[in-house]
C-alpha cells in the first residue's frame, strides 16, 4: 500500500512535468522520459506485489569475489 | 531555465561536501577494521594515489578543449560507440551509487535515529528534495553549497573539538604494528569511496575558463577533505581505542556520543547527523545531475530535467533491494572497491590514452 502512495506522488510530479513538455512540444523528451517512467512504474508495482527483485550488488559480488580473495591473500 | 554556471568557489565547496558525504561516518570503522591503529596512514596512501589520478583527470580535461565531457566521448569513440559507452557508464556507475547512497542514509536513520520509520518514507523525502534542487539547476546547488559549507564546518568543529582534550595518543601506538600490507589493503575502500568518484567531476570541467583551474580546484578539494578525514580519524581512534573503532558500526557518531560536559552539555551527536544529511544531500544531487546529464546526452534530449522523476523512481526501487541486511552490506563493501576501480581508474586511463592517440593522429 505504501509503495502505491509513493507511486502516486511521483506520477503527480511526472504529470505536471508532461504538461509543461507538451506545451513546448518536445516530443523526444516526452518519449524517452515516458520509457524510463514506465520502467520505474513497473518496478514499483513488482515491489508492491512482493516479487523478489534481483539486486545488482549480488551480481557484482559474484563477479568480483575472486579478485577480492586474491587481493586479501596478497595483502595478508 | 538555463542556470548552468558555477563559480570556482562553489565548485570547490560542492566537491568538498561531496567527498565528505558517505565516507565520513563509516570511514574510521572501515579503515580501522583492517589497518587497526594505522588507519590515518592509509589516508596518506589514499591521498597520494588520488593526486596521481588527478593528473590523469587533468590530462583529460586539457584534451576536452571546452567540449562537455559527454559529447567529447562521442567525438572520441564515434557516435554509436560513444553513446553506448556513456549509457553503460552512467547506468552502472553514478546511477548505482545514487541508490547505494540513498540506502546507506536510510539504514543509518532507521538504525540510530528513527527506528520505527519505514525506509520508503526516508527514500521519498530525500529523493523529493534532491529532484527539486537538480530541477532548479546547477547554479542553485552551487549557491546552496556555498551557504551550507560553513554550517557543516561549524558543526564539525562543534562535534570534534570537544573530543580533543580526551585524546589519548597512546591508542595510536604501536605504529606499523602489522607492517605495511594492512595499510595498503585498508586504503582500497577509501579510494573507492569517495575518491575514485572524482571522475564524475569531469562533467563540470567546462564550467571553468581553463582546465588548469579545474585541476587546481579538484586538488584543493581532495586535500581539504583528506585532511578533514585524517583529523577525524586520528581523533576518533585516539579517543576510543582501535578495538572499539574497528567493531562499532558508525564510529564517528559513537565517538561524539561520548561528549558530556558536567552531565549537562550532551547529545552532540545530532551535529554529526546534520553534517551527514547535508553532505549526503550534495552527494545525491551531484550523482543525480550526472546521471540525468549523461542519459539525456545518450538519447539526444534537449533538456535533462524531464528524466529526473523517472530516475528518482527507479533509484527508489533499487535502493530498496540493494542489500537485504547488514551482513550482505559488509560483503558488498569489501568487493565494491574493485568494481569502482574499473570506472574510476581504468576508464579514465583508457579515455586519456585514446585522446592522446587521437591528438597525435590529427597532428
Amino acid at each position: 500500500m505504501d509503495h502505491l502512495i509513493i507511486l502516486l506522488i511521483f506520477l503527480a510530479g511526472a504529470f505536471m512535468e508532461y504538461r509543461v513538455l507538451m506545451k513546448k512540444r518536445q516530443v523526444r523528451d516526452i518519449v524517452v522520459s515516458a520509457c524510463f517512467l514506465s520502467v520505474g512504474v513497473a518496478l514499483v508495482l513488482l515491489r508492491q506485489l512482493q516479487v523478489n527483485l534481483p539486486s545488482p550488488m549480488m551480481g557484482i559480488n559474484v563477479l568480483f569475489k575472486p579478485i577480492d580473495l586474491f587481493m586479501s591473500r596478497l595483502l595478508k | 531555465m538555463d542556470n548552468e554556471k558555477l563559480t570556482i568557489r562553489q565548485m570547490t565547496m560542492w566537491f568538498i561536501l561531496y567527498q565528505l558525504g558517505s565516507a565520513f561516518l563509516v570511514l574510521p570503522s572501515n579503515l580501522a577494521s583492517i589497518a587497526k591503529q594505522d588507519a590515518w596512514i592509509s589516508l596518506c596512501v589514499v591521498l597520494t594515489v588520488q593526486l596521481l589520478m588527478i593528473m590523469v583527470y587533468g590530462g583529460i580535461a586539457k584534451q576536452l578543449h571546452g567540449v562537455p565531457f559527454e559529447q567529447y566521448l562521442q567525438t572520441l569513440l564515434g557516435q554509436w560507440l560513444g553513446r553506448l559507452f556513456l549509457l553503460l557508464f552512467t547506468l552502472m556507475y553514478p546511477f548505482l551509487i545514487l541508490s547505494l547512497v540513498l540506502r546507506d542514509l536510510a539504514d543509518y536513520i532507521t538504525t540510530l535515529i528513527l527506528p520505527e520509520t519505514p525506509m520508503s518514507a526516508i527514500f521519498v523525502l530525500m529523493l523529493g528534495v534532491v529532484i527539486y534542487v537538480v530541477y532548479c539547476g546547477v547554479t542553485t546547488i552551487g549557491r546552496a553549497a556555498e551557504v551550507l559549507f560553513f554550517l557543516v564546518m561549524g558543526l564539525l568543529a562543534l562535534g570534534y573539538v570537544p573530543l580533543i582534550p580526551k585524546m589519548n595518543l597512546d591508542n595510536l601506538l604501536p605504529v606499523f604494528e602489522f607492517g605495511w600490507k594492512p595499510v595498503v589493503h585498508a586504503s582500497f575502500t577509501t579510494m573507492a569511496f569517495p575518491y575514485i568518484e572524482s571522475i564524475l567531476f569531469l562533467y563540470f570541467a567546462t564550467h571553468t575558463k581553463k582546465p588548469q583551474e579545474w585541476r587546481r580546484l579538484v586538488i584543493k578539494s581532495s586535500l581539504f577533505s583528506g585532511s578533514l578525514f585524517m583529523c577525524v580519524t586520528v581523533i576518533v581512534i585516539s579517543v576510543l581505542s582501535q578495538g572499539v573503532v574497528s567493531t562499532v558500526g558508525f564510529s564517528s557518531y559513537f565517538a561524539v556520543r561520548t561528549i558530556s560536559f558536567s552531565d549537562f552539555f550532551e547529545r552532540f551527536e545530532i551535529a554529526v547527523s546534520v553534517i551527514w544529511f547535508i553532505a549526503i544531500f550534495f552527494r545525491m544531487s551531484l550523482l543525480m545531475y550526472v546521471s540525468a546529464k549523461g542519459l539525456s546526452t545518450v538519447f539526444k534530449m534537449k533538456d535533462y530535467r524531464s528524466l529526473l522523476i523517472p530516475i528518482g523512481l527507479i533509484a527508489y526501487v533499487i535502493a530498496g533491494t540493494v542489500w537485504p541486511n547488514t551482513a550482505a552490506l559488509f560483503t558488498t563493501f569489501r568487493i565494491w572497491p574493485f568494481y569502482a576501480m574499473i570506472f574510476g581508474i581504468i576508464c579514465p586511463i583508457l579515455i586519456w590514452i585514446a585522446g592522446q592517440i587521437r591528438q597525435s593522429v590529427s597532428n
